[in-house]
C-alpha cells in the first residue's frame, strides 16, 4: 500500500492567543482564558505560552494561576469567536486537500497526496507559516502515515521540536514512539494505564510486541484497538464526513497587498463568492449559512472579525452567497486596510431537489454556470472570470496560475 | 412660535425649508446637518408639520391645528420617528420601519420619516432605507438627522439633499455654563459639547468634566513626552474615566479641542477650549506642524467613526495613542 | 360627553375593538380605545395601524334601549385598564361622562373610576366611506375566500408585496390572488357591485390582516360591504367596521402564468390523494424537503412515493377516475399541494400537467371559480 501522508495540525494555546489577536498590547503578557474571571474558583480553560512559562496550567483554579503569576490577565472566552476562527482554519486548509476532518476545536486532520517526507515537511512549514501570517494562529504539524501516528507525533514530539513539526512512521517509531511510557500512548487513560502497568507493560513498545491475543482475550475488539494504536495501524480515512462539524465549503485568499477600499475588496469576494459556488456545486450541495472572515493590519495590529449570516432557503448561487457576503463585510468593517479574506458556505445539504419558482426561472442561470464549471475544469480556473477580475485588485487570475505551479 | 424661533437662529435653513414647502418642491430625501445644539430636530418636526397643516401659511405651519398638535405628541400615523434604542438604531426597530415601507399609510397622503441620529443605522439598515428612497411606492418624504452627513453610507449621502445647519454660538453657551456656576475653563469646554450627551448627566456632569479635562491634559503632554507612560494612563485612568462608547465619544471631542486650540494658537487667533493652558499649547504649537495637527485631527476623527463600528474601546484608544506619537 | 350605556352591549362591543390595541405599538395614542358619543349611539374604535375595529351601539334598535346620550362628545381612555374595568362593573348600567382636561368618570352601581383620557382630537383618522369601489358578498362566500387563499401567502419579507392577497375586480367578477412565489391560490366570485361597474387592480391585503378579519367572519349569508380606499379597505358589517391599511407596491401579473393547455391530464378522487400525500410525507419531512414524486401508470393508474436516505422509501398506487396525455414523471412538495387540498370542497380535483419542469394546476371538477397552480421541484 502506498505511504500515506497525514498533518495533525494542532492550535497552540488556541483561546489564549485567539484573545491576544483581539488585544494586541496583551501580546507579550501572560493571559488565560478562564471560564468565569470573576469567580477566583473559575477554572483556566487555556493559558498562553508566557502565562505557561510561569508554570500556570490549564484546568487549574484561577487562585492558584494567580498565585504563580499575580499580575496574569484573566479573560472571559468567546467561543463563537473560537468556532468562527476555527470554521475559517478548515476552509482556509481545504485548499491543499478536500481531505479536512477537524478533529476538534483546535485540532485538523489535514491528508495529502503522496509525497517524499522531505516535501511534506517542508509544506508542514509552508502552512504553519500561512496560519500565523494570515489567520494568526500558531500551529505545531504532526505528520504520520497514518492518524494516530500524526496524532502521537503532534503531541509527544512537535511540542519539543524547534520547528514545530514532528514526523512519525513506521520507519521511526521503534526508535523516538516505543520508549515512551505507556500512559502516553493515544487513547490510554488512567484506568487503562493501570491495567497495563499490572501486566507489566511499561512502554509503548512494550505493548507493541505485546502477543496480541493475550489483548483480544482480556478487552476484546478494545484490546486489539489498542494494540494497533501503539502500532501505529490505522486505515480509517480522513473525511469530512466523520465528524458531525465540519459541514462546511470555503474559500480563502490572502492578498498581495493591503487593499484600503470597498471597490478593490468587492471583487475578491465576487472571486471567493464564485469559487465557493463553484465547489458546493462540485459536492452537489446547497448551503444555507453564508460566513465571511477578514483579517486586517493597521500600525502593527492584526484585526480579524468573522461573521455569518443564515439566509431564507439554501444556495449555490456565487451571487446570492456575494450579495450576503457583501453586506455581512460591509456591515462590520472599521476601515481597517485588509491583508486575507475568506468566505465559507456552511449548514450544507445535498442539491439533489430544487424548488422551481412561478416567477423567474432560473432555468438560465444554472446552464450558465454549468457550462463556466465545465470550462474551468477543461481550461483552467482562469478560464471564465468576472470582468472585475481583470482590474488590478483582482486575484483569479494570479492565483489559477500559481496554485497550479506549487501544489499540482 | 417655533417656526419663528428658529428661524430668528438658522435664517438660511428655515428659508429654505419654507420655500421647499410653500412652492410644493420637496425633495424625497433630506439629511439635515448639524452639531447638537443647533436644532435641527425642531427644524424636522416644524418642516413635518407644515405638510401637513390645515392652515399652513407662506410654508409655516400653524402649530396649534390638530395635525400640528399629533405630530408634535408622536400621534400622526403617517409621521414615523426612528431614535437610537441605545448606542444604536437596532434591529427590531429596522425591521418595524421596513414593515412599515411595505405600507401605505394610514390616512393616505404623504408619509414621513424623521430618523435621528441616523449615522447609527447599521449598514444593512442604511442599505434597506435606501433601497425604499430609490423606490418609493407611496409620497413619502424622509429626513436623516446626523452630526455629520459623513457618516453616512455615501450611497445614502448621493441620493438625499443635504442641508447644513449652522452651529449655535458659542458665545452665548458659555455665558450659559458660566450662569450655572461653572468654571471658566469648564463652561468654555462644555459649551462646545453636545446638549444631548450633557443632558444625561446634569450635576455629576461638572465634576465629571473636570476630570475629564484633566486626563485630557495629562494625555497630551504624556504622548509628547512620556510615549510608555501614555498607554498605562490610558487603561488604568482614561479607559476607567470615560467608560462607554457614549462616554468615550466625548473624550473624544475634548481631545479633539486641544488640537483646534494648537491650531488657533498657531493661526494667532480664535476662540480657545482650553483658554488657561495657553503656556502648554504655545510651547507645543512651537514643536508640531501644521500637517502634523491636521494629522492628529483626522486621527481622532477617524477613531470616533470607529467608534461607531463596534470596535474595542481599548484597542481604540491605543490606536489612537500610538498615532498621535507618531504624529507629534 | 355624558351617557348611560346597558353593560352588557358595551363589554361585548369593547372586547370587539380591543382586538386591534396592541401594546406595542409607536404611537401613543394608539395605546386607548376611542369613545364617541351621538344622538344616534355610541362608537367604539381600537387600532394597531395596520388593523383597525369600530363598533357602534345604537340608541336603541326598535325593541331595547342601549344607551341614553346626555351630551355629545367623546374620549380616548387607555385600552388595557378600561378593557378590564368595563367588564368588572357591578351594575346593569354604566354611566360615563367627561369633564374637563379629559377626566373620565366611569360610574355603575355604587362604584366610580376616575379615568384620565387622552384628546380625542389626536386619534387617527379612519378613511371616509367612498362610494367609488363598493361591493357586497355574502359573509359565508367571504370567509370561504379568505381561507382558500390566505394560506398561500409568503411568510418572507424579501418580496413584501407577496405577503398579502391581492384583488382584481372587473364588472362584477372579483378575483383574489395569493402566491408565495413557489405555489399559487386563486379564487374568482361574483359580486354584488354597489355602484355600478367595479374596477379594482392591485389591491393587496396585508395576510395578518386577513387572518384577523376571518375571527369576526360568521359562516352566515349576511352581506359584508367591501369598501377600497387609497389606502384601505373596509369591511362592513352591522354595527361592525373591520378596516385594513393595504400594502403598497406592484403585485406581479400572475394571469399569464396560467397555463392554457395540458399535456398530462387527471381526475382523481380529492380526499385519497390527499391522504395518499399525508403517509408519502411520512418520510420526506424526515428528509426535510417535503417532495413528493408522481409518475402516471398504465390503466389509469399513479404512483405516488418519496424516499428519505436514513428511514426509507414509499410507494402507492391510486386508480384515476380518467387520465389523458403524455406520461409523465414530476415531483413536487408536498405539503404545498396538500395545503391546497384541504381548501378544495370538491370530491373530484383535475389536475393538469404542462410537463415536469413547468408549472401544473389543480381545480375542483364541479366548478371554475378556484385554481391553485404549483411550479415542480427539479431533481438531479
Amino acid at each position: 500500500m502506498e505511504n500515506r501522508i497525514i498533518f495533525l495540525i494542532d492550535m497552540q494555546s488556541f483561546y489564549a492567543n485567539l484573545e491576544k489577536l483581539a488585544h494586541p498590547l496583551l501580546t507579550d503578557k501572560p493571559v488565560v482564558v478562564a471560564g468565569d474571571p470573576s469567580i477566583r474558583s473559575g477554572v483556566i480553560l487555556a493559558a498562553c505560552p508566557t502565562a505557561k512559562s510561569y508554570g500556570i496550567q490549564t484546568a487549574e483554579p484561577i487562585w492558584q494561576a494567580q498565585n504563580k503569576c499575580p499580575h496574569v490577565h484573566i479573560l472571559k472566552p468567546h467561543m463563537q469567536f473560537y468556532v468562527n476562527v476555527s470554521v475559517t482554519i478548515s476552509s482556509f486548509l481545504e485548499q491543499y486537500s478536500a481531505a479536512v476532518e477537524p478533529y476538534s476545536i483546535d485540532e485538523v486532520f489535514l491528508e495529502l497526496p503522496a509525497m517524499e517526507q522531505g516535501k511534506a515537511e517542508q509544506l508542514a512549514q509552508h502552512i504553519k507559516q500561512r496560519l500565523l501570517r494570515e489567520i494568526g494562529v500558531q500551529a505545531r504539524i504532526g505528520i504520520g502515515t497514518t492518524k494516530v501516528y500524526a496524532k502521537m507525533a503532534c503531541d509527544h514530539f512537535a511540542k519539543e521540536s524547534r520547528t514545530g513539526t514532528a514526523v512519525l512512521n513506521d520507519a521511526n517509531a521503534a526508535e523516538l514512539l516505543w520508549p515512551l511510557p505507556i500512559g502516553r500512548l493515544f487513547s490510554v487513560g488512567n484506568r487503562m494505564e493501570t491495567h497495563l502497568l499490572n501486566m507489566g507493560i511499561r512502554t509503548i513498545g512494550q505493548l507493541a510486541r505485546h502477543p496480541l491475543y493475550d489483548l483480544k482475550k482480556r478487552w476484546g475488539i478494545n484490546g486489539e484497538l489498542l494494540w494497533q494504536t501503539a502500532r501505529g495501524y490505522d486505515t480509517s480515512p480522513v473525511s469530512p464526513s466523520t465528524h458531525q462539524k465540519r459541514k462546511s465549503i470555503g474559500h480563502h485568499m490572502t492578498l498581495p497587498r493591503d487593499y484600503y477600499h470597498w471597490s478593490e475588496i468587492k471583487v475578491v469576494l465576487r472571486e471567493l463568492s464564485e469559487e465557493v459556488s463553484r465547489r458546493s456545486r462540485q459536492h452537489t450541495s446547497l448551503g444555507q449559512v453564508v460566513s465571511i472572515g477578514a483579517v486586517g493590519q493597521e500600525y502593527g495590529f492584526k484585526r480579524s472579525f468573522h461573521r455569518q449570516q443564515r439566509l431564507f432557503e439554501p444556495t449555490n448561487s456565487g451571487r446570492v452567497i456575494f450579495e450576503t457576503a457583501s453586506a455581512l463585510f460591509k456591515e462590520y468593517w472599521d476601515g481597517t486596510p485588509i491583508r486575507s479574506l475568506g468566505i465559507s458556505l456552511s449548514s450544507l445539504q445535498p442539491a439533489h431537489y430544487k424548488q422551481l419558482s412561478l416567477f423567474d426561472t432560473d432555468e438560465d442561470l444554472d446552464s450558465l454556470y454549468h457550462t463556466i464549471d465545465q470550462l474551468k475544469d477543461k481550461y483552467g480556473m482562469d478560464a471564465v472570470l468576472h470582468a472585475s477580475s481583470l482590474s488590478p485588485a483582482g486575484q483569479a487570475m494570479i492565483r489559477a496560475k500559481k496554485i497550479g505551479g506549487h501544489y499540482k | 412660535m417655533k417656526w419663528t424661533e428658529m428661524e430668528v437662529e438658522q435664517p438660511t435653513v428655515m428659508t429654505m425649508l419654507r420655500q421647499a414647502v410653500k412652492k410644493d418642491r420637496l425633495s424625497h430625501a433630506y439629511i439635515f446637518e448639524g452639531m447638537h445644539g443647533s436644532r435641527k430636530e425642531e427644524a424636522a418636526l416644524l418642516m413635518a408639520q407644515s405638510i401637513f397643516c390645515a392652515r399652513q401659511t407662506e410654508g409655516r405651519p400653524c402649530e396649534s391645528c390638530v395635525e400640528c398638535k399629533r405630530i408634535a405628541h408622536g400621534n400622526h400615523p403617517d409621521v414615523m420617528f426612528l431614535h437610537p434604542d441605545g448606542d444604536s438604531i437596532k434591529k427590531a426597530q429596522v425591521e418595524a420601519l421596513q414593515k412599515e415601507f411595505t405600507y401605505k399609510g394610514m390616512e393616505a397622503g404623504t408619509k414621513v420619516y424623521l430618523v435621528h441620529q441616523a449615522d447609527t443605522m447599521t449598514a444593512s439598515a442604511g442599505n434597506s432605507l435606501l433601497k425604499f428612497l430609490e423606490e418609493p411606492a407611496s409620497p413619502t418624504m424622509a429626513v436623516l438627522l446626523t452630526e455629520n452627513a459623513h457618516f453616512l453610507l455615501p450611497t445614502i449621502q448621493s441620493r438625499a439633499q443635504r442641508i447644513s445647519f449652522a452651529p449655535p454660538l458659542l458665545s452665548t453657551r458659555t455665558a450659559y455654563f458660566q450662569e450655572q456656576g461653572m468654571s471658566p475653563a469648564s463652561a468654555g469646554l462644555l459649551a462646545r459639547l453636545p446638549d444631548e450627551t450633557l443632558a444625561n448627566y446634569e450635576e455629576e456632569s461638572k465634576e465629571w468634566i473636570v476630570q475629564g479635562r484633566a486626563l485630557v491634559i495629562q494625555l497630551i503632554s504624556e504622548v509628547q513626552q512620556r510615549p510608555q507612560q501614555a498607554l498605562l494612563t490610558l487603561q488604568e485612568k482614561w479607559l476607567v474615566h470615560f467608560k462607554d462608547r457614549k462616554e468615550l465619544d466625548i473624550g473624544l471631542d475634548l481631545l479633539l479641542f486641544w488640537y483646534r486650540d494648537l491650531l488657533s494658537v498657531q493661526k494667532a487667533g480664535g476662540e480657545f477650549a482650553y483658554p488657561d493652558q495657553m503656556q502648554k499649547l504655545e510651547s507645543q504649537a512651537l514643536s508640531i506642524t501644521e500637517q502634523e495637527i491636521a494629522a492628529s485631527m483626522q486621527f481622532i476623527l477617524d477613531a470616533k467613526r470607529r467608534l461607531r463600528a463596534n470596535v474595542n474601546n481599548q484597542l481604540l484608544m491605543e490606536q489612537l495613542v500610538l498615532h498621535l506619537q507618531e504624529g507629534s | 360627553m355624558h351617557f348611560t350605556i346597558q353593560r352588557d352591549a358595551f363589554v361585548h362591543s369593547v372586547q370587539h375593538v380591543n382586538k386591534a390595541v396592541s401594546s406595542r405599538t409607536t404611537i401613543p395614542i394608539l395605546t386607548g380605545i376611542k369613545i364617541e358619543a351621538t344622538n344616534y349611539g355610541v362608537t367604539l374604535t381600537g387600532s394597531d395601524s395596520d388593523i383597525s375595529i369600530e363598533t357602534f351601539i345604537p340608541a336603541s334598535d326598535g325593541e331595547k334601549e342601549y344607551v341614553t346620550i346626555k351630551e355629545e362628545g367623546s374620549i380616548v381612555l387607555q385600552a388595557r385598564f378600561f378593557a378590564e374595568i368595563v367588564k368588572k362593573l357591578p351594575g346593569e348600567e354604566i354611566e360615563v361622562a367627561v369633564q374637563d382636561q379629559f377626566a373620565t368618570t366611569l360610574r355603575s352601581g355604587s362604584v366610580v373610576f376616575n379615568l384620565n383620557g387622552l384628546d380625542p382630537e389626536e386619534y387617527p383618522r379612519l378613511p371616509q366611506l367612498d362610494e367609488d369601489n363598493h361591493f357586497q358578498m355574502p359573509q359565508n362566500l367571504l370567509k370561504d375566500m379568505v381561507r382558500q387563499t390566505v394560506f398561500a401567502v409568503s411568510t418572507q419579507e424579501t418580496r413584501p408585496v407577496l405577503t398579502g392577497v391581492n384583488l382584481e375586480g372587473e364588472e362584477s367578477e372579483l378575483i383574489c390572488t395569493a402566491t408565495d412565489s413557489h405555489r399559487l391560490a386563486m379564487r374568482k366570485a361574483s359580486v354584488e357591485t354597489k355602484t355600478g361597474a367595479m374596477s379594482l387592480s392591485n389591491v393587496v391585503i396585508p395576510g395578518k390582516s386577513l387572518n384577523e378579519l376571518n375571527k369576526v367572519l360568521e359562516d352566515s349569508t349576511e352581506l359584508v360591504d367591501i369598501i377600497v380606499t387609497e389606502s384601505q379597505v373596509l369591511f362592513k358589517f352591522e354595527n361592525l367596521l373591520f378596516f385594513s391599511r393595504l400594502l403598497d407596491g406592484k403585485y406581479p401579473v400572475t394571469k399569464n402564468m396560467i397555463p392554457d393547455h395540458a399535456k398530462t391530464e387527471l381526475v382523481l378522487r380529492t380526499k385519497e390523494l390527499l391522504s395518499s400525500l399525508e403517509r408519502a410525507l411520512l418520510l420526506s419531512r424526515e428528509a426535510k424537503n417535503n417532495v413528493i414524486n408522481l409518475k402516471t401508470m398504465n390503466n389509469s393508474e399513479i404512483e405516488v412515493s418519496s424516499v428519505s436516505a436514513e428511514v426509507g422509501k414509499v410507494t402507492e398506487k391510486i386508480s384515476c377516475d380518467t387520465m389523458e396525455g403524455e406520461e409523465l414523471r414530476i415531483s413536487f412538495n408536498g405539503k404545498n399541494i396538500m395545503d391546497a387540498l384541504k381548501v378544495i370542497d370538491s370530491e373530484t380535483i383535475k389536475i393538469r400537467f404542462t410537463g415536469a419542469m413547468s408549472p401544473f394546476t389543480v381545480q375542483p371538477t364541479d366548478h371554475d371559480q378556484m385554481l391553485h397552480l404549483f411550479s415542480p421541484v427539479r431533481t438531479y
